[in-house]
C-alpha cells in the first residue's frame, strides 16, 4: 500500500498563477522519497497541500490510506516546514511538548517521548534553553524532534539540512535512515541533490507544476550507463555499435582523449581497447559510469531548446 | 482538550515573557497602593503621614467606603481599566494573530489535527487573558483596599472583571480581523485605535444628543407644569409667553429626536465601549451603593434649559439608560457585532492559503 498516492493535483493561486498543473506522486510505505525541482516548480506548494496548509484546486488520492488533505490523517504525519519559526519565548523542550500536544499526544506519553527525541537529535543538554539562543542547525534538530513527537507513520521534511554544517548534515542523514529503519515513510523536499541521492530510495522531479520524472535513481538513470575510456595519442574517433564515438580532450592533459561508450556490458568495450592499442594509443583509464542525480535533475528541467528553466541552473549548481 | 490546554499554556508563557504585561500589573498594584495610602477622617484626608483639612471631603460629608468607591470608579474603572490598561493590553496582544499567521509559524499550526476555526478562536480567546488578568488583579486589590480602609466588603465589585474583558473583546475582535487581513501588528494596532476613537466619538455624540433630547423633553414638561400651576391659581392668568416657550421647546425636542434616532440606530449596530463602562457604573451603583453624595439643586442650563434641576436631570438620564440601555442593548448587541466580526475572521482564516 502507498503512503502517498496523489493524482492530478492542481493549484491555481489567486491572480491566476498556476503552481501545480496536474502533479502525480506515489510514495511507498517505509521508503525515503526525495522531492526535487527548481525554484518555483511547485514542490513547496505540493508539500503544503499534503499538510493542509494550502488548499488544492483539484486533488485525487490518499495519504496513509485516508482521503488526502483531511484533519484526521494529520495525526499520523510529522512535519518540519521550511523556514519554520518557533515561538521565541519557548525552550526547545517546550517546543517539542507544545507541538506534541497540538498533535493530541497525551501528556505522559509526550514527556517520555520528548526526552527520547531530544536525545535522538542530540539536544538533550540544550533542551531547557530558549530557541532564540539556538543556531540554525540546532533549530533544525528541534524541528525534527517536534516532527517525530506524535510517532508519525509519515514524516514530511522540507529542507531539513537547510543551514546545517556538513557534520550536522551527515547526522541528519543518519537520522533519516534511522527513521526509515523504524518503518516510517520519509518525504524529503530538498535542494541538496547529493544529500537526497545518498538517502532517497525513490525521487520525483517536479518542474513547472508537473511531475517530469519519478522512480528509483537506478530506474531513472538506467539509460545513462556507459564506459569512459581515456587514451593518450588515440584517434579522433573510435567505431562503436555501428557508429563513430568522437573523443573529447581531457583538460590539462595534452594528447589525451576521453571516449564515452554507451553500454553497460564490459565485453563490448574490449574491441575498442584492442583497437586503441593497435593504433599505438596508451589507455590510461577505463571506468564504468552512469548519470548522477544532478545530471538527471538538470536533464529533467531543461527545456526542448536545451535551455535551463528559470531557476533550474542555480538549483543544479547547488 | 489537550490541544486547547496546550494553546492556553502557550499563551500564558507568551504573556509571561512580555515585559509590558508585568509592567501593567506593576502599575495596577501601584495605583491601588497609592489609593490605599490615602486616608479620610472627620476633618479631611491624609496621604501617608500628611493630613489636609477639607470641609467637603471628610467622613462627615460621606463615609470612607464611598470615598474609596468613588476613587475606584472614577480612577480605576473609567481611567485605568477602560483606557490605559486597555491600550497596554492592545499593544501587547495585537501581535497574537499576525504572529500566528506569519510564514513558518502558521505551517506548524495548520499541519496539526486541529480545525482552523477552533485554532483561530482559541488563540483569540488567549488574547483576552491579558485584559482578564489585569482586571482581576486590579479589582481584587481594590476590593481589599475598600474593605480594609473603607470598612465595606463589596463582592459586587468583581462584576468589573468580566465586564472589562467583554469591553476589551469588542476592540480585540476588530484587532484580530485587521491582523488576519493585513498580517501586520502595527497596522492592526493602529487601525484598532482609530476604530476605538471612532466608536468613542460616535457614542459621545449619541450621548450628547440624548442629553439634549431628554433635557428638552423635561423642559417641555416643566413649562407645562408651570402653565398648569399658574392657571390653577388664576384661570385668567396670562400664560401666552409660557405657551410660546412651550411651542418653541417642543420644536426643539422634535429636532433633537430627529437627530437622535439615526444616531441611536447606528450606535445600536456597533460595539458600545462607552456604554459598557457606563453600564458597569450603573451596576456598581446598584450592587455596591456607588452613588456619589447628593448635591446640586442648581438648574441644568443645558441648551437653554432653565427649569430642569441638575439632580432631576441626572436621575432622568439614569432612568433612561436603565430602561433603554440595559444589558441586552449594551452588551448583547455589542457581542452580536463581535460575533459577526469573528465569523468573518474565521471565514477568511479557513479559506486562506498560507
Amino acid at each position: 500500500m502507498l503512503a502517498i498516492d496523489l493524482r492530478d493535483v492542481t493549484k491555481t493561486y489567486r491572480g491566476g498563477v498556476k503552481a501545480l498543473r496536474g502533479v502525480s506522486l506515489s510514495v511507498g510505505r517505509g521508503e525515503v522519497f526525495g522531492l526535487l525541482g527548481p525554484n518555483g516548480a511547485g514542490k513547496s506548494t505540493l508539500v503544503k497541500i499534503i499538510m493542509t496548509v494550502v488548499r488544492p484546486t483539484t486533488l485525487q488520492g490518499t495519504v496513509l490510506g485516508e482521503p488526502a488533505c483531511t484533519q484526521r490523517v494529520l495525526e499520523r504525519i510529522g512535519y518540519l516546514p521550511e523556514h519554520h519559526r518557533f515561538p521565541a519565548y519557548l525552550t526547545g523542550r517546550q517546543v517539542v511538548d507544545f507541538l506534541g500536544a497540538l498533535a493530541k499526544v497525551p501528556r505522559a506519553v509526550r514527556r517520555e517521548r520528548t526526552e527520547r527525541l531530544l536525545e535522538l537529535v542530540g539536544m538533550r543538554d540544550w533542551g531547557d534553553r530558549r530557541v532564540t539562543t539556538y543556531s540554525k542547525g540546532m533549530q533544525q534538530r528541534i524541528g525534527i524532534a517536534a516532527a517525530l513527537v506524535n510517532d508519525p507513520q509519515l514524516v514530511v521534511l522540507d529542507e531539513p539540512t537547510d543551514g546545517v554544517d556538513p557534520v550536522g548534515r551527515r547526522e541528519i542523514r543518519d537520522m533519516l535512515l534511522r527513521i526509515r529503519g523504524e518503518g516510517r515513510t520519509v518525504l524529503v523536499n530538498s535542494h541538496l541533490l547529493g544529500e537526497v541521492e545518498m538517502v532517497a530510495d525513490r525521487v520525483a522531479i517536479i518542474n513547472q507544476g508537473l511531475t517530469v520524472a519519478q522512480g528509483t535513481i537506478e530506474e531513472l538513470t538506467r539509460d545513462s550507463h556507459r564506459y569512459e575510456l581515456d587514451a593518450v595519442d588515440g584517434p579522433a574517433a573510435v567505431p562503436f555499435a555501428g557508429r563513430e564515438c568522437a573523443g573529447a580532450a581531457v583538460p590539462d592533459r595534452p594528447g589525451a582523449l576521453t571516449y564515452v561508450l554507451p553500454t553497460r556490458d564490459a565485453a563490448e568495450v574490449q574491441p575498442v581497447i584492442d583497437l586503441l592499442r593497435a593504433a599505438g594509443a596508451v589507455v590510461t583509464r577505463v571506468e564504468r559510469a552512469r548519470e548522477t542525480l544532478e545530471d538527471l535533475f538538470v536533464r529533467s528541467v531543461v527545456d526542448r531548446d536545451g535551455r535551463a528553466m528559470p531557476g533550474a541552473a542555480r538549483e543544479a549548481r547547488r | 482538550m489537550t490541544q486547547t490546554l496546550a494553546i492556553f499554556l502557550d499563551a500564558y508563557r507568551d504573556l509571561n515573557s512580555r515585559k509590558l504585561f508585568w509592567l501593567a500589573i506593576a502599575i495596577s498594584m501601584l495605583v491601588v497602593v497609592l489609593v490605599g495610602s490615602v486616608g479620610i477622617d472627620s476633618s479631611g484626608i491624609s496621604v501617608l503621614w500628611f493630613h489636609v483639612d477639607n470641609k467637603f471631603v471628610n467622613t462627615q460629608f460621606f463615609p470612607a467606603s464611598t470615598f474609596y468607591k468613588i476613587i475606584f470608579q472614577n480612577l480605576g474603572i473609567n481611567v485605568w481599566l477602560t483606557w490605559l490598561a486597555a491600550i497596554l493590553a492592545l499593544i501587547s496582544t495585537a501581535s497574537v494573530v499576525p504572529e500566528m499567521v506569519a510564514s513558518g509559524s502558521i505551517d506548524m499550526l495548520l499541519s496539526k489535527p486541529i480545525t482552523r476555526g477552533r485554532l483561530f478562536l482559541t488563540r483569540w480567546v488567549t488574547g483576552l487573558f491579558f485584559a482578564g488578568i489585569q482586571a482581576l488583579v486590579f479589582v481584587t486589590a481594590s476590593f481589599l483596599v475598600i474593605g480594609i480602609r473603607g470598612g465595606a466588603w463589596e463582592p459586587g465589585l468583581f462584576i468589573a472583571v468580566p465586564t472589562v474583558v467583554v469591553f476589551f473583546s469588542y476592540l480585540y475582535c476588530f484587532c484580530a480581523l485587521m491582523g488576519v487581513l493585513t498580517r501586520s501588528t502595527v497596522a492592526s494596532l493602529l487601525l484598532t485605535l482609530v476604530f476605538w476613537l471612532g466608536l468613542f466619538g460616535l457614542q459621545e455624540g449619541e450621548q450628547f444628543v440624548n442629553r439634549g433630547r431628554i433635557a428638552s423633553t423635561m423642559e417641555c414638561a416643566a413649562i407645562e407644569r408651570a402653565i398648569e400651576t399658574r392657571l390653577s391659581k388664576n384661570a385668567d392668568a396670562d400664560v401666552d409667553r409660557l405657551r410660546g416657550e412651550l411651542e418653541s421647546e417642543r420644536a426643539a425636542a422634535a429636532t433633537w429626536q430627529r437627530v437622535y434616532s439615526p444616531l441611536y440606530a447606528l450606535v445600536t449596530c456597533l460595539p458600545k465601549t462607552n456604554e459598557t463602562t457606563e453600564w458597569l457604573q450603573r451596576r456598581l451603583i446598584a450592587s455596591a451603593s456607588f452613588r456619589p453624595p447628593p448635591d446640586e439643586e442648581s438648574t441644568l442650563n443645558f441648551f437653554g434649559s432653565t427649569r430642569v434641576k441638575r439632580r432631576e436631570f441626572q436621575q432622568a438620564l439614569f432612568d433612561d439608560a436603565e430602561s433603554r440601555k440595559g444589558v441586552a442593548w449594551t452588551i448583547g448587541t455589542s457581542l452580536a457585532f463581535e460575533a459577526a466580526l469573528l465569523g468573518a475572521c474565521v471565514w477568511i482564516f479557513r479559506r486562506r492559503d498560507f
